[in-house]
């Protein structure tokens, strides 16, 4: 089974899922720093609450695509938790997801679905 | 706040709890932080958002939590793990098609026994009544104990009072059932009908008509043009489902009739028989206080119970007094103490057949028991033989979750196989029960296999797979630690090593037991009443009705004339030895119970003494029924004209008037409309004529051309035919007898009075036929988990028992060996289930007659019967045992 294969096996991803790589593009952050981006991300549409958000990164971990970060900012409190960093694998398939999700805004396009460039 | 001392937040470090313990480790912190800004924010925007917030995580840590217990417990999914262990398990089953034919088998009975017996439990005592707002229907009925009428429904003058003065109800109705006659159609037909008062539809009618109307509130008063409205079975079957029939004037009972509306199929109040239904014209002003005989529902308003619906009508009693006549008031309140009755409808429409279903469900639960007893045998078995095999994967470094995979996978499959086989076999059933539809089950066309049954099965088949996969790793983890150096060659082990499959044995013999004992009890139930002595023949009569409509002959005198004609003119036919009329049949639910008053007997004042059932019968009835003479005679042709008051009585009532002496001579006064005593010219049998399980009504019959008559004349009467011949084959030549007499009169019911009578025994038989196959299929799962368990006790014995023979043990001795240890399983398994049968058997009470619950030759016949089947079942693989060439034996070793 080809590297490239194995991504495509987990496509499409969860919109949770796909936003969790995203918020985690930028910089390390913590669970409760997702939370916001992800809900800053997705305009107030994607709410983690605890029990999905740490069950999601829990499977992120198991797959590789996400991992503990030793980074911390030098005021951190200790009692967020651990911060989390995308690896190189997480960025490759929210990378592929991308690329189908563009596929699939281009043929819209074709369609006269959407105006080519339209703001989504 | 401290965060640390705040509730909420401790509440949360429970919930937390919930998973793993690795979780919480890894994650634990990081979940705090997120709820507790969480909360901050929630409580920022209110108690609301704080509520919404505690609900929304408590759930998701409740479901999250245990499917990553579930995780850790299991191992991991996704890749392999389960997928791959459940197409293994399926995969392993295929490759031992006896092992998982039996299995299957086992519990696809059990499971979908289940299934079939939930569904008619829900359909028939679970689900609401298919009425708007069903669950604030009540049934309005009264009692007048004093009166000697315990139960009885509403009257024109109670519906009246209770309408226009209640403070508890939406709206009350009423109807009375009865058989209308419709001409005006291609043949004139006699079919189920009812008179319903205002509100009948609003209260019970959840969708529109197909077509035109309900009956309106204009239609109910006197003199109002006359409607009906007709069932969808009827427009079909005699109107061609003709969509201009709106409008069409047909003669019912003889009054010319415009129909209005036609229902939707499947409106069933009060029978899903009834095809007609007639407004009841009344004029408030003129209905009497008398005649409970309708039947009256009322909704309550919102909030209100029975109870307080219940006392409002009682504290309107009091109120009737000023309204209608003293002398009715006197006789039913003052002297009978009239007291309205309100229960849930549903209560009434569904009545006993509650008991007999839930019944029926706990018999198959105890089936499904057996049966997954029994399959846990065989797992047991077979873990035991692939123990080696588990025990290798064990050395080459499979986790414990892998393990209970692997030994769940397979239990698992097997339930779900077995939950959609037996499903199938619901459907299958629920759909036979349906279609045979019998007497003894209300609200038949309602039963369906819902989604929630469903469900129910498949977690039910999960839960069984669970159990039954599971058990063998109690046992592993009794016998824990590595066993493989040991599990070479085998060793024989001692009778401690099955302890638990014999323990189950036990269980299924005791289950078994309990099924077997119940199920005689349900078969000398049914045997009882099919031997009861009903008073009457059954064997050569011919039963029917004929209604002469008050339209078409007015006159009373006429009436009777053309009655008598047809009772003339079917005696006449070749192979009638008796014909005679009366107004009601026996065991057709019809009666009419009246106080009846002894003139040499004292009567304390204000009370009225009890009530007999009083019938008008012609000549002839009474022999065309066969029921024996006591004393004195019966009526003849000639009593109408010389003794108009000539009476007969049942046994029964002579007995209680007048206990050892003669009854002959006596006057009796029954209290009728024309108040006139009669004389008793004859005693004769007892005769169950209301039901065939309750004692012989006493009777008090009437010469019916006499002054009874006259005074009432009944349009209605039921003839019965004595024949020499079969009494089915004189049915077309009655019908044409009736028909010269009467052209336009229908002839209903006619059948023969065995079929009335079977029609009776019906809920009896039905609940005896499932219980019996219950206690069929109990007794053989159990007989095959015996057999399968001394099978493995002796293959896995055959080395001991080879060396025994060896050293010239005798077969006789071997067989006995084996005979006697599994003896001792089956005995403790009698044991328990004597006990238990004990316990359940009280609960048959109720459907139980002619036998007591606690019937010493049920019990015995039962232990004996399944004690002599067990012990053929140890015998196969003992006489086996026997066989045993030591030689070989000792060479193949126990596998």
């Amino acid at each position: 089974m080809s590297h490239r294969d194995d991504i495509e096996r987990h496509l499409p991803l969860k919109a949770v899922v796909f936003h969790i790589l995203l918020a985690l593009l930028e910089e390390p952050r913590h669970g409760y720093g997702i939370v916001l981006e992800v809900r800053v991300r997705s305009a107030e549409r994607i709410r983690l609450q605890t029990g999905p958000l740490y069950r999601h990164l829990r499977k992120l971990l198991d797959l590789g695509w996400v991992e503990e970060s030793d980074h911390r900012p030098a005021e951190d409190d200790p009692r967020r938790g651990a911060y989390y960093r995308i690896t190189a694998r997480g960025r490759a398939v929210a990378a592929a997801e991308a690329t189908r999700l563009r596929t699939l805004l281009a043929a819209t396009g074709e369609l006269g679905l959407t105006s080519p460039g339209e703001a989504p | 706040m401290s965060a640390e001392r705040d509730g909420l937040v401790r509440l949360h470090e429970h919930l937390l709890r919930l998973y793993p313990r690795a979780f919480r480790a890894r994650f634990g912190t990081g979940m705090r932080h997120v709820f507790r800004q969480e909360l901050e924010e929630a409580r920022g925007s209110g108690p609301v958002a704080v509520t919404r917030l505690l609900l929304r995580t408590g759930a998701q840590h409740l479901a999250l939590g245990l499917v990553e217990r579930g995780r850790a417990v299991l191992g991991r999914g996704g890749e392999g793990g389960w997928g791959r262990d459940l197409r293994h398990g399926l995969r392993r089953l295929r490759r031992a098609p006896g092992f998982t034919g039996a299995a299957l088998v086992s519990l696809a009975l059990g499971i979908g026994g289940t299934a079939a017996m939930f569904t008619l439990v829900k359909g028939v005592v679970l689900n609401p009544l298919p009425y708007p707002e069903a669950d604030r229907l009540v049934a309005v009925q009264h009692r007048a104990d004093g009166a000697g009428l315990p139960l009885m429904g509403v009257s024109l003058g109670t519906y009246v009072h209770y309408r226009e003065l209640n403070q508890t109800l939406d709206d009350i109705t009423l109807y009375q059932e009865g058989a209308v006659s419709v001409v005006g159609v291609d043949s004139p037909l006699r079919v189920p009908g009812v008179r319903v008062g205002s509100g009948f539809f609003v209260l019970l009618l959840d969708a529109p008509p197909i077509l035109g109307r309900t009956i309106a509130e204009a239609d109910q008063r006197p003199g109002a043009p006359l409607v009906a409205v007709i069932g969808a079975a009827l427009w079909q079957s005699r109107f061609g489902g003709d969509p201009g029939i709106i409008g069409r004037a047909v003669s019912i009972d003889g009054r010319p009739t415009e129909i209005v509306g036609v229902l939707p199929p499947g409106f069933d109040v009060p029978s899903d028989e009834t095809q007609v239904w007639l407004p009841h014209q009344i004029d408030p002003e003129r209905v009497i206080l008398g005649g409970f005989g309708r039947a009256g529902i009322a909704r309550l308003r919102d909030g209100i119970s029975p109870e307080r619906a219940q006392a409002d009508l009682e504290s309107l009693v009091p109120g009737l007094e000023a309204r209608f006549n003293p002398a009715a008031f006197d006789l039913l309140v003052t002297g009978g103490g009239l007291t309205p009755l309100v229960r849930p409808l549903k209560e009434t429409v569904v009545g006993s057949t509650r008991q007999t279903l839930w019944v029926l469900l706990g018999t198959v639960l105890l089936v499904l028991a057996i049966a997954a007893a029994n399959v846990a045998n065989l797992f047991l078995v077979r873990a035991e033989s692939q123990r080696q095999e588990v025990e290798i994967r064990a050395a080459l470094g499979a986790g414990r979750g892998a393990i209970v995979r692997h030994h769940l996978s397979e239990a698992l499959v097997l339930g779900l196989l077995a939950g959609t086989l037996g499903l199938v076999g619901a459907w299958a059933t629920v759909r036979w029960v349906v279609r045979t539809g019998p007497e003894a089950l209300p609200r038949l066309h309602e039963i369906g296999l819902e989604p929630l049954t469903v469900v129910l099965t498949y977690g039910l088949a999960a839960v069984c797979g669970l159990g039954i996969g599971l058990l063998p790793l109690v046992r592993r983890g009794a016998a824990a630690g590595p066993t493989l150096a040991r599990a070479g060659r085998g060793t024989t082990a001692g009778l401690s090593r099955w302890g638990l499959r014999n323990g189950l044995v036990s269980v299924q013999v005791a289950l078994a037991l309990m099924l077997l004992v119940g199920s005689g009890l349900l078969v000398r139930t049914y045997w009882a009443v099919r031997s009861v002595d009903a008073g009457f023949q059954s064997g050569s009569a011919l039963v029917f009705q004929v209604g002469l409509p008050r339209a078409l002959v007015p006159d009373p005198t006429d009436a009777l004339r053309m009655q008598q004609d047809i009772v003339a003119a079917v005696g006449r036919l070749p192979g009638v030895e008796a014909v005679g009329a009366g107004v009601c049949l026996p065991l057709t639910g019809c009666r009419n119970d009246t106080p009846v008053y002894a003139d040499d007997q004292p009567v304390v004042e204000g009370q009225t003494p009890p009530s007999v059932d009083v019938l008008g019968v012609t000549a002839g009835y009474l022999e065309a029924l066969g029921v024996p003479v006591v004393e004195g005679r019966t009526f003849d042709l000639d009593d109408p004209f010389r003794d108009p008051h000539a009476a007969v009585i049942s046994h029964a009532l002579a007995e209680r008037l007048w206990p050892g002496r003669s009854a002959l001579g006596r006057r009796i006064h029954p209290d009728l409309p024309h108040d006139e005593p009669y004389t008793v010219v004859g005693v004769v049998g007892d005769i169950r004529s209301h039901e065939l399980v309750d004692p012989p009504p006493e009777t008090l019959y009437l010469s019916f051309l006499g002054p009874y008559a006259y005074s009432a004349p009944p349009h209605t009467l039921g003839f019965v035919v004595h024949t020499g011949v079969p009494p089915a084959s004189l049915a077309a030549a009655v019908r044409e007898a009736v028909r010269e007499q009467a052209p336009d009169v229908p002839v209903a019911n006619l059948g023969t009075l065995g079929d009335v009578m079977d029609e009776a025994r019906a809920p009896t038989a039905f609940a005896m036929v499932l219980l019996s196959g219950a206690g069929l299929v109990a007794v053989v799962l159990g007989c095959v988990g015996i057999y399968g368990v001394v099978s493995y006790t002796v293959s896995r014995r055959t080395p001991e028992i080879g060396v025994r023979m060896a050293m010239g043990a005798e077969a006789r001795e071997v067989r006995g060996m084996v005979l006697r240890q599994a003896s001792l399983f089956v005995a403790v398994g009698l044991a328990v289930g004597l006990v238990g049968a004990a316990a359940l058997t009280r609960v048959l009470d109720v459907v139980l007659f002619g036998v007591e619950p606690f019937d010493p030759p049920t019990f015995a016949v039962g232990a004996v019967a399944l004690g002599l089947v067990a012990t053929i079942a140890t015998w196969i693989p003992a006489r086996r045992a026997a066989a045993v060439d030591p030689a070989t034996s000792l060479r193949e070793g126990g596998r």
